[in-house]
């Protein structure tokens, strides 16, 4: 049940490059967010020394190239066709989830596109990057190149990247200082959108309908405790925040709020602020 | 070393209270505290290496294979975490423990005899705390330059299972896994299907002298048989012999007795050598070979090169991996057979040369991690000089199998039933004159153990454990293995409950 939504690209690259070097408007934490640095104390770095400037074509050789870093490297988890049917697969979980991403489903979590959108090639590449805490590590250790290569491959393993144009959340402001007024508003949204119902109260993950979530493959997917941000598996700089809140983690159960915030997008910062008030770490 | 006797009137309130303060102590320490270095250094749970710690799952073998890089990367530089002072080289606290850990095992047992007043043979519960400690200095100076330091402190017995690692890797030379090499000292079998090290029953050490020959073995180790060496009536030689004091074999030097339970060679706890290692053909071949220094049990003091080879495949399928392995061990002039009629040590001519083979089988499916050794030992047939010595009966080979199978019943608890057993070789009869009649000293021996193992954490398990000898209930003329109960049938069965953590 994939919506599919094809829209103009207005100003794609600009913005898509914002959301996956987790910089937002004037914050310029390129490469380095990119690479991995959890934002708050990435380095700042001339923009033409970001990665995803040294984008390699996206052809047959590069996919082929892809595919054997992908067998040394993503085979033991993510298996052998894709699907997620690695050996490490119920080791990793054996009765939760997540489970490895079956990649011939086309169901991605961390993106910055709508709900029900495939990621774009930058949010692939920021995830290979980066790596998912507590689940699956980064592979900074591949160039430039070779990740570019990975992310090919993984992409020809689903039809559903073909000719895609995901539309992008909409960014709207920039990070807003952490003021009590802020973190006070915060909470308010916190409260009238319900976070709480899975979250909890103090965000410790104990929500009532906490026991009984599932993702779509049936596992049961316990909500994140908001107090422990080096767990966020989509990053905790506050433009990886955003795209979590707006762009939803599909899959799970972790919904998108961005229908809710229309209009009313600088309350997400707010939100942020509040959710990073909770941090006890 | 301290090791604490209680009487069994004593004992339940004792394991109670230790048991609850183990337990309270895992539940107050904090998730992130409890995760040792390389998960902390690339931020993962520990289950993305261990299908439950100790034992490594695919990934994680990988991982070790690729000198403690991220597979298919050469990473080593690139994750090593902020360092402060940088110009300086000098490291945090918080890199630090991205390299460092500590492991830490504790125990209570309970065995059984048959004969329970051989001297340290007691039914008596034993709490040893800790059992060991390892401390772990590992990680990587610089892409493809790995290290391993590993500190134990062992306190249990004598001859108990004790294993210092450190070794340098260089990895990935002549390309992507095509040749890595490990100098130092370090365990030869542990990309082995069935390593020596990472056993979810835990070995638990010999009570034995080897410094007296025949060695008097209170009680056999429980550890796979399969890598045992099964010989029985080896010593290291006249020269060890003579380093302590010539005539009195009560005086031997610690080590002369070879104990046919003792873990060797390939499948030693620790070598000194060189080994070399890659995939140079794709993620499927591994090819294994080593040199690792040894004595020989000749008269002068001579060190050789014993030589190994071991080649593994992996097949991968739907939630599996299944992989095979065999070994070839050739060490040369190894074992002095001996005899001690009466008081008197006597030598074979020569020393005998060993050859070890072995295979090995593992396959993980979804939540299932099934191994299995098959090891044979062969030695050159002894030759004694003179009669009566020269009457003696000897078995040039021996075999040993160890089969475990573990499952994982949910994210918290796995159960696992190994099986061991043991067709011993060496001294099988002594000389006629020398009251040499059946049955054999070379007993066969095998155990069955059964575990319980709960992870509160990941890198924290909380296990019992029980073993039953299947060989006990056959009685022996108590003459046959030095006057008391036959190493290979006096432990009857032993429950042990304990924990083994890691942070
Ligand atoms: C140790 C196991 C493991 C390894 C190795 C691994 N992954 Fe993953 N990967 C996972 C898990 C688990 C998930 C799902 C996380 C979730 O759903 O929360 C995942 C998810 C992903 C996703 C989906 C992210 C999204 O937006 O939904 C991508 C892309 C990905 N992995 C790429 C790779 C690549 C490329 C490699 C090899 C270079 C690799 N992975 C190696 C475990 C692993
Ligand atoms: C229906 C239950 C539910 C509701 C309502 C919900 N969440 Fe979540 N949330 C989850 C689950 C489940 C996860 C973990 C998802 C995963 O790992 O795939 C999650 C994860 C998160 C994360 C961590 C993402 C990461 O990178 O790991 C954040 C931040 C978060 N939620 C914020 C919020 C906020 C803010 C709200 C309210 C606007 C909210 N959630 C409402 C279930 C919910």
């Amino acid at each position: 049940m994939k919506i599919r939504k094809h829209v103009q690209r207005i100003s794609r690259t600009a913005l898509t490059f914002i959301l996956a070097t987790g910089m937002s408007g004037t914050v310029i934490t390129t490469a380095l967010a990119a690479e991995g640095g959890m934002g708050a104390d990435a380095i700042p770095l001339p923009i033409e020394l970001s990665p995803f400037k040294q984008r390699i074509p996206e052809n047959a050789a590069n996919v082929e190239a892809g595919r054997a870093l992908y067998e040394r490297s993503c085979i033991w988890c993510h298996g052998v066709n894709g699907e997620g049917k690695g050996p490490v697969a119920y080791f990793l979980s054996r009765d939760t989830a997540p489970h490895p991403r079956d990649f011939t489903s086309g169901i991605y979590k961390f993106r910055s596109t709508l709900s029900g959108e495939m990621p774009t090639d930058e949010d692939l590449f920021r995830t290979i990057t980066r790596g998912i805490p507590g689940f699956m590590p980064g592979f900074r250790g591949y160039s430039t190149e070779d990740r570019w290569r990975l992310v090919y491959y993984i992409k020809s393993l689903s039809p559903d990247f073909k000719d895609a144009e995901p539309e992008l959340i909409k960014v709207v402001g920039t990070p807003i200082p952490p003021t009590a007024a802020s973190v006070q508003r915060g909470y308010q949204v916190y409260q009238k959108f319900k976070c709480w119902e899975c979250h909890g109260g103090g965000g410790a993950g104990n929500g009532k309908k906490a026991g009984t979530l599932k993702d779509d493959w049936g596992f049961r997917l316990p909500p994140r405790d908001l107090r422990r941000p080096s767990s966020f598996k989509n990053g905790n700089a506050p433009a990886d925040l955003y795209r979590t809140i707006m762009a939803g983690l599909d899959g799970g159960a972790m919904p998108s709020y961005s229908d809710f915030f229309e209009g009313s997008e600088q309350e997400v910062w707010d939100l942020i602020n509040y959710i990073n008030s909770l941090a006890a770490e | 070393m301290r090791i604490t006797r209680l009487t069994r009137r004593y004992c339940p309130t004792a394991l109670l209270a230790l048991f609850t303060m183990i337990i309270a102590w895992t539940s107050v320490i904090p998730e992130a505290g409890a995760v040792p270095a390389f998960a902390r250094k690339f931020n993962v749970s520990c289950n993305v290496c261990h299908t439950r710690p100790p034992r490594l799952n695919p990934f994680g073998q990988r991982f070790q294979e690729n000198g403690y890089q991220i597979p298919g990367t050469s990473d080593g530089s690139v994750s090593r975490k902020r360092l402060l002072g940088g110009e300086l080289g000098g490291a945090t606290l918080d890199a630090i423990s991205n390299y460092m850990a500590v492991r830490l095992r504790a125990d209570i047992q309970q065995a059984s005899f048959r004969d329970a007043t051989i001297t340290e043979a007691s039914d008596d519960i034993e709490i040893i705390l800790p059992n060991i400690v390892n401390i772990f200095f590992a990680g990587t100076a610089s892409d493809d330059l790995s290290f391993f330091f590993e500190a134990e402190y062992a306190s249990q017995g004598e001859g108990a299972v004790a294993f210092e690692r450190a070794f340098l890797v260089f990895d990935n030379l002549g390309g992507h896994q095509v040749a890595n090499i490990k100098v130092g000292r370090f365990d030869p079998a542990a990309m082995y299907s069935f390593p020596t090290h990472r056993q979810q029953i835990n070995p638990v050490g010999p009570k034995a002298e080897t410094a007296a020959f025949p060695p008097p073995i209170d009680r056999i180790p429980l550890l796979p048989l399969a890598f045992s060496a099964k010989m029985f009536g080896l010593s290291r030689g006249q020269r060890l012999a003579d380093s302590a004091a010539p005539t009195d074999p009560d005086l031997l030097s610690e080590g002369f007795a070879i104990l046919p339970f003792e873990p060797l060679f390939y499948n030693a706890p620790v070598s000194n050598g060189i080994s070399v290692h890659g995939r140079p053909f794709g993620t499927n071949f591994l090819y294994q070979v080593g040199i690792v220094q040894a004595q020989t049990a000749e008269n002068e003091s001579r060190t050789t090169f014993d030589r190994y080879l071991m080649l593994r495949y992996d097949w991968l399928g739907e939630y599996s991996d299944f992989s095979i392995s065999g070994f070839i061990y050739n060490a040369d002039k190894a074992a002095m057979p001996t005899l001690n009629p009466a008081g008197t040590l006597i030598y074979a001519t020569d020393a005998v040369d060993w050859q070890r083979y072995g295979i090995a089988a593992r396959w993980t499916s979804k939540w299932w991690d099934i191994y299995g050794t098959i090891i044979w030992d062969e030695i050159d047939q002894p030759v004694f000089a003179m009669a009566p010595a020269s009457l003696s009966t000897w078995d040039t080979d021996a075999m040993g199998i160890s089969i475990e199978a573990d499952y994982l019943l949910n994210a918290k608890w796995l159960i696992g039933v190994r099986y061991d057993s043991m067709d011993a070789g060496g001294l099988s009869l002594l000389p006629p004159a020398l009251q040499g009649s059946d049955p054999a000293i070379n007993q066969d021996a095998s155990f069955i153990a059964v575990i319980a193992k709960y992870y509160p954490r990941p890198s924290i398990g909380l296990y019992a454990r029980y073993h039953q000898n299947l060989e006990s209930s056959v009685k022996l003329p108590t003459n046959v293995f030095g006057g008391v109960e036959h190493p290979a049938r006096n432990l009857k069965s032993m429950i042990t409950v304990g924990v083994d953590m890691a942070f």
